[in-house]
């Protein structure tokens, strides 16, 4: 169980087109509560992809460090920060199918180093989507899917093994109203005590739905702030 | 020189290994001077994923040099002996190296050990997350390099200075050796028939330690380790040497043929690369051991990982050195049997 994720001092600098150093990220720090859904808004290119990256283990700072249970995970050696990384679920921007797997193998796809079971193997699966509202599009390959449905498929691939850590990054982008809000009642039922979530967006029906965000940051100019 | 494909290999593989091992011992030096595991400031972290990099390069290296190594192995025993007039093994191409292949080995060999150490290291290292053996892990590895550089010059000018139109005699290599019948008898002064007791008594002594140490707990672990890795370092001459001055005489079933080479021909079906890979794996494994076993005494981190490194290194070294004893016994007890006297 982690009791939180911590952002301690953490920069990112990325070379320019013209050679310069430029800071995505500064110095940002932040306590990431387990059994709350933390939202990090801001504008676009304002660097939350970027932050979601390295809290999920996926991109090394520049400098700082991501602390789970008060574990530097993000200095961690390739290998153990692998084995740490299956205790997080991320939905990425983009969702990013296996266009020739069907539906319920993508989202089982990352169930396989830890259930040997093929009956278990797709229950997980099959809930996962129903907890999305498309189980029956279970069967269907990915690319006969709309740019809404393959965001739900990933976000079902990433709640299946039913993470410690969960990070979305615009998990509502491309979803009509009813879409937005299946998406949301599927986060908020994921929110369980030991479960930290934290949501990037700047969709304003992510940011105004009543009782979906515990804590919110905004994220500009490299800097990350709480807001009340 | 001659531009054969086999030493040409050697060469691109060996100056390959050089220029990865130098960029990894670049990072190795950084590490030394400047690792700050408590640090999280931007050099600290560079170095960190740079440590990462430069284990797979060193990685790299290895592979490279194992592999011209091997080829180098394979060239002098089996292929350059129908090159050079008069050679008939590879003592026969050692000789026409003019005095440079021994070395050359020589320092192959002891670069292939330390690296062998530092992958031990680095084993022991990446099972734990924090990087705590980083620093003793790149010393070890800093080590290294000067030893591989001379492994490297010394096999180029070996290479250089192969001469293939001079005839060798490599039989006179080995026969000259000694002036008359008692001197053939006799290593460094000493009777062959002590060193074989010698060879007996430590092997006896090595297989009593490594079993100690394979059913020691973790806490006592240093002192049997230590044992054992000293008797490994005293074993495995000790085995060389009545293997070429004893034992091969029941392979070439010639009395006072003391020549390594031979054994690495296909005549006497290669049985060279099974013995020496024996005696390869009890002197590394034997200070790997005592390594470990000295780290887990230092981090109680790695106390479970060690132990379990700690008692692969004793089994290693029982099975091995059960294995050069039966490959070289069983020659002779059958030559006892069949003929009812024993070869000296």
């Amino acid at each position: 169980m982690q009791s939180a994720l911590v952002c301690q001092d953490i920069s990112l600098w990325r070379r320019g087109w013209d050679g310069s150093q430029r800071a995505v990220l500064k110095n940002v720090s932040a306590v990431f509560k387990s059994g709350q859904i933390s939202i990090i808004s801001g504008l676009t290119g304002a660097g939350k992809s970027t932050l979601l990256h390295i809290l999920a283990g996926l991109l090394r700072p520049s400098q700082g460090q991501v602390l789970a249970d008060s574990r530097p995970v993000s200095r961690w050696n390739t290998a153990h920060r692998d084995r740490w990384r299956r205790k997080v679920g991320v939905v990425f921007q983009h969702p990013r199918l296996l266009n020739e797997l069907t539906v319920l193998e993508n989202v089982i796809l990352p169930l396989l180093p830890r259930i040997r079971s093929l009956s278990r193997l797709r229950r997980c699966g099959n809930e996962a989507l129903a907890k999305l509202g498309i189980a029956h599009l279970a069967g269907q390959p990915g690319f006969t899917l709309s740019g809404g449905e393959q965001q739900r498929v990933a976000i079902a691939r990433a709640i299946a093994s039913q993470p410690e850590i969960l990070i979305a990054d615009e998990p509502t982008a491309h979803q009509d109203a009813a879409g937005a809000a299946a998406i949301m009642r599927c986060f908020i039922a994921c929110r369980r005590p030991a479960t930290i979530t934290i949501v990037a967006a700047h969709d304003a029906r992510l940011l105004a739905y009543g009782g979906f965000a515990d804590r919110q940051f905004e994220l500009a100019n490299g800097c990350l702030k709480a807001l009340p | 020189m001659i531009r054969h494909p086999l030493l040409l290999a050697v060469l691109i593989g060996d100056l390959c290994s050089l220029l990865l091992l130098l960029a990894a011992a670049k990072t190795a030096l950084k590490t030394v001077t400047e690792w700050a595991p408590d640090s999280t400031a931007g050099g600290q972290i560079r170095l960190e994923r740079a440590v990462e990099i430069g284990e797979l390069t060193a990685r790299f290296a290895l592979a490279a040099f194992l592999a011209s190594t091997l080829v180098l192995f394979v060239g002098i025993a089996n292929v350059l002996p129908a090159i050079i007039p008069g050679a008939m093994c590879g003592t026969g191409v050692i000789q026409a190296t003019q005095g440079l292949g021994g070395p050359a080995l020589f320092f192959r060999f002891l670069t292939l050990a330390i690296v062998y150490l530092w992958l031990v290291f680095g084993k022991l290292n990446s099972s734990r997350p924090e990087s705590l053996l980083a620093v003793g892990s790149a010393r070890v590895l800093l080590l290294a390099v000067p030893f591989h550089l001379l492994a490297v010059s010394t096999t180029l000018q070996a290479v250089w200075r192969l001469d293939v139109h001079q005839p060798v005699d490599c039989c006179a290599a080995v026969y000259d050796q000694f002036k008359n019948l008692g001197s053939a008898q006799q290593t460094a002064g000493i009777p062959n028939t002590w060193w074989l007791a010698a060879f007996w008594t430590l092997s006896l002594l090595m297989i009593f330690s490594g079993l100690c140490a394979w059913r020691t707990a973790a806490s006592g672990r240093v002192k049997v380790s230590g044992t054992l890795a000293l008797l490994a370092l005293l074993w495995t001459p000790t085995a060389a040497l009545v293997l070429i001055r004893v034992f091969a005489a029941y392979y070439y079933e010639v009395l006072h043929h003391h020549c390594p080479w031979c054994l690495f021909l296909s005549d006497h079906k290669f049985v060279g690369i099974p013995l020496f890979f024996c005696l390869a794996v009890v002197v590394l494994e034997g200070p790997a051991g005592f390594a470990t076993a000295i780290l887990a005494a230092k981090y109680p981190q790695f106390v479970l990982t060690a132990a379990r490194r700690s008692k692969t290194a004793a089994l290693r070294i029982l099975l091995a050195a059960g294995g050069f004893i039966g490959l070289v016994s069983l020659p002779a007890i059958c030559w006892r049997l069949q003929y009812g006297v024993w070869l000296r």
